[in-house]
């Protein structure tokens, strides 16, 4: 098509989503009547595909090792990875997400990818409560799965099933939230954390198969900069600090970011999940304050019903309840002074 | 509620990862930004993964996926896209026929696009890169860099066309 062919303006606003009505009836009539239009109509589009694709596979995921691998991305963006060659592992996850990389600031400041974990390696995580090193998954009692339940994972093949309320070695106690948890060791960004500049993002994925009592099941996840690692023994302790913390933030007694005693600054965030087709993102920011060296990530899906009935943890369980494609980035912050 | 089946999922995941570009491809041509095509390809995986039957070939498979493809879309329309233009069916039907005639020449020109971005100056790469980042909000880059939108879309339709014509040639000139 010539460059100059006005009609190239209604593939340009479609594209974009800015058609009118009227502009995009005109396309219509166009792909209806002229196969080399709708041939180059085509072309548009898968380029314009191609080119998001690039984009997204512009941040290379980290892993799931102990501590940090946020290496800048090697090379112009457009050369890290084929653009047609997309391994399985990612298959699912390239149209099943919103803005998975997190993305802060174009052109001046973009996100560093600190953790990504989309369970791909099949290692459970541990069930014996919460971790107090970092680079492990710890917990109430889950698995990973592949698909089931007519669920396929957000990203790649496997996804995190949480199953109960209560972990191994748990006292009986009431409960009612299956909690995973990781400490990601921050030391090696302390350059960019030393100006209380630094902002860090969390994002996963939830979904639930559960449709009988809407309402029953929220997701929810908090975030906790800390100064240095737990020095308990006892993984209750900070279980203990985590709920107090949420707890407060739930009665809206403080804001979030004002953290008290377990850390020096903290965000948290829940709703409602549904069982809806689609993925149900949660996304939280939290500006760490100077000398943050760590940060604990915790991750829940709590049963309203069984808070309510005030039964022990023990006898809750969750029938369809995932979590998957966990990222965590860095950015800073260039808007505050 | 589907029983899962290592060995279907496996066949499952061939069939699909073999058919998703053009299936990509024909959603997209039918809607009006990547969200909604993401949107409506997480239903169409679904709804494939949960009605997949073994022994089906590439092309049944294809067929089949773009069917259900079709009727997703029209869904998400119905549901959730009601004030927008929908392509009447006849122009659902061009579009399928197209992208399946042209698959080896999409899959290729995708190959292309690599050579391609390679010969782009750097100031435009970069304003590609930016653009097409995850999540990125073109009025948001405009006014970073002191430009209108307007101007910024204009650009960036400039060089996907610079783009499209430099892969056709690419193609013609037997590169690849």
């Amino acid at each position: 098509m010539h460059p100059n062919d006005p009609r190239l303006e209604l593939i340009r606003l479609h594209l974009e989503g800015n058609a009118t009505a009227q502009e995009s009836a005109a396309l219509e009539e166009q792909l209806r009547n002229d196969p080399g239009f709708r041939d180059f109509y085509v072309r548009s589009v898968n380029l314009d595909l191609a080119l998001a694709d690039a984009g997204k596979l512009s941040f290379r995921p980290a892993g799931d090792a102990p501590g940090l691998s946020s290496q800048p991305i090697r090379g112009p963006w457009w050369q890290r990875r084929p653009l047609s060659a997309m391994a399985a592992g990612v298959v699912f996850g390239m149209f099943f997400s919103s803005a998975v990389w997190a993305y802060v600031g174009p052109m001046t400041a973009k996100a560093v990818t600190l953790f990504r974990d989309s369970f791909e390696s099949g290692r459970a995580p541990l069930v014996n409560g919460f971790p107090i090193v970092p680079g492990v998954w710890g917990g109430d009692f889950s698995e990973v799965v592949g698909p089931q339940q007519g669920v396929l994972p957000f990203n790649g093949r496997r996804m995190l099933r949480l199953l109960r309320a209560d972990h191994s070695g748990k006292k009986p106690e009431i409960g009612y939230n299956c909690s995973l948890a990781r400490i990601i060791d921050l030391q090696q960004h302390w350059g960019h954390l030393d100006d209380g500049k630094g902002v860090l993002s969390f994002e996963a994925s939830f979904k639930m198969t559960d449709s009988a009592e809407p309402g029953r099941y929220r997701g929810g996840a908090s975030l906790f900069a800390l100064y240095d690692l737990p020095d308990q023994h006892d993984d209750s302790e900070i279980f203990a600090h985590v709920r107090r913390e949420q707890q407060i933030f739930r009665a809206e007694a403080k804001s979030a970011g004002a953290s008290a005693g377990f850390s020096p600054a903290s965000a948290h965030r829940s709703f409602a999940l549904d069982a809806e087709p689609g993925w149900q993102k949660l996304r939280i920011d939290l500006l760490l304050p100077p000398g943050t060296r760590y940060l604990l990530l915790e991750m829940h899906v709590s049963d309203r019903k069984a808070e309510k009935q005030r039964v022990d943890s023990s006898q809750v369980a969750f029938p369809g309840h995932f979590i998957d494609d966990i990222h965590v980035s860095l950015t800073r912050s260039h808007s505050l002074p | 509620m589907r029983v899962p089946d290592p060995s279907q999922h496996d066949d499952f995941l061939r069939l699909f990862m073999e058919a998703q570009d053009s299936l990509r491809v024909y959603v997209r041509s039918l809607l009006f930004d990547q969200e909604e095509e993401r949107e409506v390809m997480q239903e169409v995986a679904a709804v494939l993964w949960r009605k997949f039957e073994a022994g089906m070939t590439r092309e049944s498979f294809a067929r089949w996926a773009c069917g259900v493809a079709r009727m997703e879309v029209l869904a998400f329309r119905r549901d959730r896209a009601r004030d927008r233009h929908c392509f009447g069916e006849d122009v659902f039907e061009l579009l399928a026929q197209t992208v399946e005639e042209q698959s080896d020449t999409l899959e290729a020109e995708r190959r292309a696009l690599e050579q391609c971005m390679e010969k782009l100056p750097a100031p435009q790469r970069q304003l590609l890169e930016a653009a097409y980042a995850p999540g990125v909000q073109i009025d948001q880059l405009a006014r970073q860099m002191k430009r209108t939108a307007m101007a910024l879309y204009k650009t960036l339709h400039r060089l996907r066309l610079q783009l499209l014509d430099c892969t056709r040639h690419t193609l013609t000139e037997g590169e690849l």
